[in-house]
């Protein structure tokens, strides 16, 4: 499991990232970090929406409420144009900072 | 609004006795009186609730575990409601200080009404018996029983013991179950400070009777005692706002 502080960082790439492939809710969201983690990011469930929430006033999503599947009314996020672009941000950002831990940690240790 | 009590909770219940749109029903009251959650994102949070609790009993586990396992992983309400506040710092103290109006006018309208009840039971009461000696410790006394006893009502409501509170709509049942204990507590120090008032009136019987003189001591008692009938019920529900902001600082901490 990761610490809290690295998966409060990470959730916001994330959410973008995930929301980038289409429109979701917050429960999907959950289980499909859990998949791609491997379970190893586990977020108490609850703080996600308030991420949502803030992504959704910065303007990077737009949140929809309409029935889904089950028949109960259910809010769908979407990333909207300024969340395409931040998206792509982050993730430079992010692979900036996994190249830069790479080339660290191959120059303390060469064998790994 | 009332999304899919029918839909997640089809399945799910009619096992045995627990009753889950019961416990998702208390577990909504709960968190409908945190002070950053609106309808909208209780709503959304339910939603969350009844789709975890399905896909758990869809893994084999009961309702009530489903249920428990659901709430332990959504959060703690108080929690919950921290980082929601953490969006809308100023919209949560103008909610705060809204409320603490509204406290302040109902448990004053209270007042007033037990207070004239009180005179009218008094004033008979001593024109029947004392010739209106103990008119005003009578009535103040009426008075703090009557303010204890909304406030129990109301505390007793805020806990869902109520019977009568089945009877009303979801969001009357919410608002009674979270500003009950509020209007409770305002209730019970308005009491409080009504006994105050009532030891004074105590103290005036007792020194127009002459079983007591007046002295120094007592007027300065006398005065106090009146200012404390006129601000420290208001005064006692800031302090009551501000330990709730300490005790959610503790919590961030």
């Amino acid at each position: 499991m990761l610490p809290k502080d690295l998966v409060a960082a990470s959730s916001r790439p994330l959410v973008l990232a995930i929301l980038a492939r289409g429109e979701s809710y917050g429960y999907a969201l959950l289980q499909e970090v859990r998949r791609l983690s491997g379970g190893e990011i586990a977020w108490t469930e609850g703080m996600l929406y308030p991420v949502l929430h803030r992504l959704e006033r910065e303007g990077l999503l737009r949140g929809r409420w309409r029935k889904g599947p089950s028949g109960r009314r259910r809010k769908y996020y979407a990333l909207s144009t300024r969340g395409r672009r931040s998206q792509v941000k982050e993730r430079e950002r992010w692979s900036t900072v996994h190249e830069t831990l790479l080339r660290a940690w191959k120059a303390a240790a060469p064998s790994i | 609004m009332v999304h899919g009590s029918r839909d997640a909770a089809s399945g799910v219940e009619g096992g045995g006795p627990f009753d889950l749109s019961e416990r998702i029903r208390a577990w909504r009251d709960r968190l409908a009186g945190a002070e950053a959650l609106g309808p909208r994102e209780v709503d959304e949070l339910e939603d969350h609730l009844r789709e975890s609790v399905d896909s758990l009993v869809g893994s084999g586990l009961s309702p009530e575990e489903a249920f428990l396992v659901a709430t332990c992983r959504l959060g703690r309400p108080e929690e919950i409601d921290r980082e929601f506040g953490k969006l809308d710092r100023l919209g949560v103290g103008f909610r705060r200080l809204r409320w603490m109006m509204v406290g302040y006018v109902v448990v004053a309208g209270l007042g007033i009404l037990i207070q004239s009840l009180s005179i009218t039971v008094a004033s008979l009461a001593s024109r029947l018996g004392s010739q209106g000696r103990w008119f005003l410790p009578g009535y103040v006394v009426l008075m703090a029983l009557g303010l204890v006893a909304a406030g129990r009502v109301a505390s007793k409501a805020a806990r869902g013991e109520q019977p009568w509170l089945a009877s009303l709509s979801r969001r009357t049942r919410e608002w009674a179950a979270t500003r009950g204990g509020k209007l409770g507590l305002y209730a019970l120090t308005a009491a409080a400070v009504t006994a105050l008032h009532g030891l004074r009136g105590v103290a005036q019987s007792l020194a127009r009777t002459g079983v007591a003189p007046e002295s120094g001591l007592f007027w300065i008692a006398n005065v106090w005692i009146g200012l404390a009938w006129s601000y420290l019920w208001p005064l006692a529900m800031v302090a009551y706002v501000l330990h709730v902001g300490r005790r959610r600082r503790a919590g961030a901490g």
